[in-house]
This record gives structure tokens, C-alpha cells and sequence, in this order.
């Protein structure tokens, strides 16, 4: 036979200790009552000292003499640890604190139904139940769904590496395509790049050239792998042409239509050029609906704005493109950029009020660490950034910066 | 041990519980039915970043001891603008050193927690010692797009910005008016603070497609000067008469 829950009351009201006693034994309980908190502490002695258990602890809060709360203390006084249901007459938020802080298991606010009474009074046997492990076949159970579980899981895990691999795999072929390596060119260049997940649709590529470097900074709407497929292609182009020679604005002409040709889910492309020609201190800038070019000069404080003009690619096939030649001069700096970056942005939490850094935020950054050589200039202005939108990112930013070196190039061939 | 409290006027609720795991479900459900008042209806955010500050109140803040308290409040700024309040009684911590930015690699888990928080929500406030922080979240909705007829025009009302999340919805919108073979299009960005390039390129090819037609016309209105400055630089300004 299962041995009854022994369940020690201590009520105050006659005819509620009463009620109680009797709901708990119809439901099966071994009831022990007391009327007041001394008569309850000297009883729980008696029942320890013939080792007897007690289950459950119920006791009214507010009572004449030692009350509810006192109780519970001595009893942990005495070492015991009684899960307790606490009645109160005025549940209010702090005697449930002061409860919590004792580490009763439940309360009841009077009045209540003797169903509701009872509820509580199973729903704390079973937490403690739980609480003792008692339940082997539970844990048996249990034991089996797990290794069930666990089995699928290295099911799942064994797919999810898979697919990771193959993702993986294109993550690794898009950084390889946007990696350079800034101190390997004849321009000093510096530069970041954050795409906004693992594929991205940002581009960056600089080759050198007898007289001097090219680069091109490219934004293909979206930032999934079709995006990144699309980058694929401008590299591709890229290539070709710098082993070619072509003149920039047949570049872009070859790549729009391209874009057209094989781009299956039309996007999208913005796209800068900048041939920066060191022998002869001339630059070509070539842009298609790409955010402005950016150029400070060694004794300018204020930014200037490179005019920025020409359809986008990948779109209509009778695209026009904006080309400009321009000298240049030992020092000047030039920055090419992503619009992900002037679109940056955050949210005041307290008021709610939306900020975007904007072209002018960008202008402010770049003119703050002017003076600051080339590498360090645009770390910090990459961290600007960051804590501007509080690392909440919400498309791919890139941003690079080449200076025209004092005495020509670093490394003339030969 | 749980306590809930509402405040009269309905637009907070606050939570007192010791610390117990298994109360931080409670917790999420209650808010749940909270939110949903204010027809707020994705909570997948919220909930990540409930569950991650409860967790670290009862697990870093109060070590697990049940007797001690965490308080948690959520309370309603304006609209869908909601502030989320979790305080320990725990000693603190140094949350200067706290990195926000997600790591690289999805698969580390460590030190997640606060970057998830700080993904989710607008802004991330601490008291001094770093045992209460407060969490400012927008809940954004998903753009739905109003289409209706208006004299000759067929008029497209997007309820908020169009992004490369919704702009699979957008397409679908656009493909279907374009079945039905109608020559005037307006579209009514009062709605629309920001156009990404995604969204650009749906704008575009609807022309593009359209652009057999003779008769065709299409127009914007209501559009703020940003988008304006956008539609310039990309030339859409041309295909899209801006009203």
C-alpha cells in the first residue's frame, strides 16, 4: 500500500482548520492539525522525534501568538525543510515578497474555494516530487526520449554541417573576393568592410597598373548569395578588362549589359571607378548611381564632393555613365564607400526619434580624423560608425581609402 | 514564487518572482498576453530578449537562489514603443567590457546574450553597478500594401518601408496589377521612410515591363525629400513622375 501524504495544517479558525482537515483527508491525505504556532512547533517535535515525515507544510499567515511566518522560521531553525503552502488573508506584493525571501513553495489568498485549495496543495507535492527524483520510471522515461532526441539531433547536425560546409564554402568565396590587401598596391590603401550577413552584395577590387592603380567599389542590391553571384560577375569583368586595357567607360558599358544578360532576378548594381594614374597625376572617375567620390586635399579641412551622376547598372541597356578626368596631388586622399554607411542609423530609445548618419555624418567623421595617417584614419572612423548604430547593422558598409603618395609611387616598376 | 501587477491605466504590467527557471516562461506568456492588447502580434524578438535578461538576472545576478528577487516591468512608451525594465539583486557586473556586435561565427554561442539583446532592440541602458538594465524596443510590423482604384488611377499604399525583406511581397503585389492590365499606377509613399536597393530594382522593373504599353503613366506621391534625393541619383525620376 502507498503510504498517505502526511500534511501538517496550522489554522487559528476553528471551523477553517476544520474544513480544511476534512477536504484534505477526503482526499486522501494523513492530516495532522494545530490551532496556534506553539502548539504546531511542539507537535512537528514530537512527530521528528519518532522520525516521522512530514509532506507539506499549509499554514494560515496571521494568527494570534507566533504567526504563520514565525513558524516556518523555526521549523528551518530546527533544520527541517518543509515545503510550505501559505495562506494569507491579504496577498498583497509585499508579504508575497517576504514569502519569496522564506522560500515558500505557493500561496492562496483567502477566501477560496476548497477546489482551488486543493489544487495548490498537489501543485507543490508535485513540485516536490520532482524535486526528489523519486519518479525512476519518470527518469527512465525520460532517459529514453533523450537518447531519442539526441539521436535526430545528430541527424539534424549531420545535414545542418553539411549545408554549413556548402555555405561555408560560398562565404569563403565571397571574402576571397572582396579581400585585398591594402599594402601590397602602388597607391597606399585602407580600408573596412562589414557585410551584414555572411554573403554579401558590396564589392571591392584594386589592381595595379604601370602608372598607378585601379579601383572599383561596387553595390549589388541585396545581401544573400544572388547578390553575391552578382559580385562574382563584376570581379569576373574587372578582371578581364584590367588585363585588357579597355578605357573605364566600356567597362561599364560590358558589365551593365552583362548584368542584364545573366543576372536572372534583375538587381540592382551602383558601381564607382577610380584610375589614379601617379606618373602623370590624373585621375578618371567613372560612376554608375553610386554615392559620390569623395577627395580631401592635405591643407583642406572640409570634404569635397566628387559629382556623382550616371544611370545604375544591370537595369536598362541603353544605360548612360558619368566619366570625369581630374589632376591630382601628393597627399590628397580619396574615399569610395557603400551607401550602408550614410544609412547607418539609430533609434533613441526614450524618445523614439530615428537618426541616419547621413553624407554630411560621413563628411564630419572625415574631416574629425583628417589628420590622422591613412590606416588609422578610417579605424576610427569604422568605429565611429559602429557605435553611431550601436553595432545594429542594417546593410553591407564598406569603405576605402587610397592617398596619393609624397614622390610617386611606392614601387615604380623597375 | 510569482507576482503580477497591472498599473490602472493598463499600459504596464510588472512582475516580482523569485528565482526560478521554470518562472521565466510564465513571465513570457503573461507579456505575451500583454503585447497582443496593442496588436502587437511577432514577439520572436521580444521574447529572445525577455528570456536572455530574466536568465541572466536569476543565473549571474541571484546565482540560482531562489529567496532572492527579480523584478521585471515592461511598460508601454507610445504606440508600438515598449520599455523593458529586469533588475537582480546581485552585486552587478562591468557591462563597459560587453561585447554588442554578434560574432562572426554563427556557430559560437558564448557571450552572445547581450549582442542578441542589443540586435533586438533600440537601446541598452545599465544603472551604475550593472544589476538593473533597461531595454528600448520597437515593434515593427511587416509592410502590407494597400491597392486600390482611384478615378483612373490604380493607387498602391505600402504601410511602411520597403525593404529586402518585404520586397518578395511587393513583387507579388505589382505582378498582379500587372495581369490585370491597367495603364495609371500612383503610389502613395506618406508611409514609406526608407526604399532599399532591393526594393529599387522592384520599382524599376515594373517600369520596365510596363514600358510596352503606350498608354502607361506612373507616379509618386507623398515621398519624403531623401527618397527624392534617391530617385534623383538613380534617374528614377524619370520614369516615375514625382508629385
Amino acid at each position: 500500500m502507498v503510504e498517505k501524504k502526511h500534511i501538517f495544517l496550522v489554522e487559528d479558525e476553528l471551523h477553517l482548520r476544520l474544513t480544511l482537515a476534512l477536504i484534505l483527508r477526503q482526499a486522501g491525505f494523513r492530516v495532522t492539525a494545530a490551532e496556534d504556532g506553539s502548539t504546531a512547533l511542539q507537535k512537528i517535535r514530537e512527530i521528528e522525534k519518532k522520525s516521522e515525515k512530514v509532506d507539506l507544510l499549509v499554514t494560515d499567515i496571521q494568527m494570534p501568538g507566533i504567526s504563520g511566518l514565525q513558524v516556518i522560521d523555526e521549523i528551518k531553525k530546527m533544520g527541517l525543510d518543509y515545503p510550505s503552502l501559505v495562506i494569507t488573508g491579504y496577498g498583497n506584493k509585499d508579504t508575497v515578497i517576504e514569502l519569496m525571501r522564506k522560500g515558500c513553495s505557493e500561496y492562496l489568498d483567502k477566501p477560496f474555494e476548497p477546489e482551488e485549495f486543493l489544487k495548490r496543495v498537489h501543485v507543490v507535492l508535485e513540485k516536490q516530487e520532482l524535486k526528489k527524483a523519486e519518479r525512476e520510471k519518470q527518469v527512465t522515461k525520460i532517459e529514453a526520449e533523450k537518447s531519442e532526441i539526441k539521436r535526430s539531433e545528430e541527424n539534424y547536425k549531420q545535414n545542418f554541417e553539411r549545408l554549413r560546409q556548402q555555405i561555408d564554402l560560398a562565404v569563403g568565396a565571397y571574402r576571397d573576393l572582396v579581400e585585398i590587401k591594402p599594402d601590397s598596391y602602388k597607391v597606399p590603401i585602407a580600408y573596412r568592410f562589414k557585410p551584414l550577413s555572411d554573403l554579401g552584395g558590396d564589392f571591392v577590387d584594386v589592381k595595379d597598373r604601370p602608372a598607378g592603380c585601379d579601383i572599383l567599389v561596387a553595390d549589388v542590391a541585396g545581401h544573400d548569395m544572388g547578390a553575391s553571384y552578382h559580385a562574382v560577375l563584376v570581379k569576373v569583368l574587372f578582371d578581364e578588362y584590367c588585363r585588357n586595357g579597355n578605357n573605364g567607360q566600356s567597362f561599364f558599358q560590358n558589365l551593365n549589359l552583362h548584368l542584364i544578360e545573366h543576372g536572372k532576378h534583375k538587381r540592382m548594381v551602383t558601381a564607382i571607378f577610380l584610375r589614379l594614374d601617379i606618373e602623370r597625376m590624373k585621375a578618371e572617375m567613372i560612376t554608375a548611381g553610386h554615392p559620390p567620390l569623395i577627395l580631401i586635399g592635405p591643407e583642406q579641412v572640409k570634404p569635397e564632393l566628387l559629382a556623382t551622376k550616371g544611370d545604375v547598372l544591370g537595369i536598362f541597356a541603353e544605360a548612360v555613365f558619368f566619366r570625369r578626368s581630374f589632376d591630382i596631388k601628393p597627399g590628397q586622399r580619396f574615399f569610395l564607400y557603400t551607401d550602408g554607411i550614410t544609412n547607418a542609423c539609430r533609434v533613441d530609445g526614450p524618445t523614439g526619434l530615428k537618426t541616419k548618419l547621413t553624407q554630411s555624418g560621413l563628411d564630419s567623421l572625415l574631416e574629425k580624423y583628417r589628420t590622422l595617417p591613412l590606416t588609422r584614419m578610417i579605424e576610427h572612423i569604422w568605429q565611429d560608425v559602429f557605435s553611431f548604430c550601436r553595432c545594429k547593422f542594417r546593410d553591407d558598409m564598406l569603405l576605402l581609402a587610397a592617398e596619393i603618395p609624397v614622390g610617386g609611387s611606392r614601387r615604380l616598376p623597375r | 514564487m510569482f507576482y503580477v501587477e497591472e498599473s490602472k491605466n493598463g499600459e504596464s504590467i510588472s512582475f516580482t518572482l523569485s528565482s526560478e527557471m521554470r518562472l521565466v516562461d510564465h513571465v513570457i506568456r503573461e507579456t505575451q498576453k500583454f503585447l497582443v492588447r496593442f496588436d502587437i502580434v511577432e514577439f520572436s524578438g521580444f521574447k529572445l530578449v525577455l528570456r536572455e535578461l530574466l536568465n541572466n538576472a536569476i543565473e549571474h545576478g541571484n546565482y540560482n537562489i531562489t529567496e532572492r528577487i527579480v523584478t521585471c516591468r515592461l511598460q508601454r512608451l507610445e504606440d508600438k514603443r515598449f520599455k523593458l525594465t529586469v533588475e537582480d539583486e546581485g552585486k552587478g557586473f562591468d557591462y563597459d567590457k560587453l561585447i554588442m556586435a554578434l560574432p562572426e561565427d554563427p556557430r559560437q554561442i558564448r557571450n552572445r546574450g547581450y549582442a542578441l539583446v542589443n540586435a533586438f532592440s533600440d537601446q541598452i541602458n545599465f544603472n551604475d553597478t550593472g544589476s538593473r538594465v533597461s531595454v528600448y524596443i520597437t515593434f515593427i510590423e511587416e509592410t502590407s500594401y494597400d491597392v486600390f482604384g482611384q478615378e483612373d488611377w490604380q493607387v498602391i499604399l505600402p504601410s511602411g518601408d520597403l525593404t529586402a525583406a518585404t520586397a518578395d511581397n511587393f513583387r507579388g503585389q505589382l505582378i498582379k496589377l500587372l495581369d490585370r492590365g491597367f495603364a495609371r499606377y500612383r503610389f502613395d509613399f506618406k508611409n514609406v521612410e526608407d526604399i532599399d536597393s532591393v526594393s529599387l530594382s522592384v520599382l524599376i522593373i515594373f517600369a520596365r515591363t510596363l514600358s510596352s504599353q503606350d498608354e502607361k503613366e506612373l507616379e509618386v506621391v507623398n515621398m519624403n525629400e531623401d527618397l527624392q534625393d534617391l530617385f534623383q541619383m538613380t534617374r528614377m525620376d524619370q520614369i516615375y513622375s514625382i508629385v
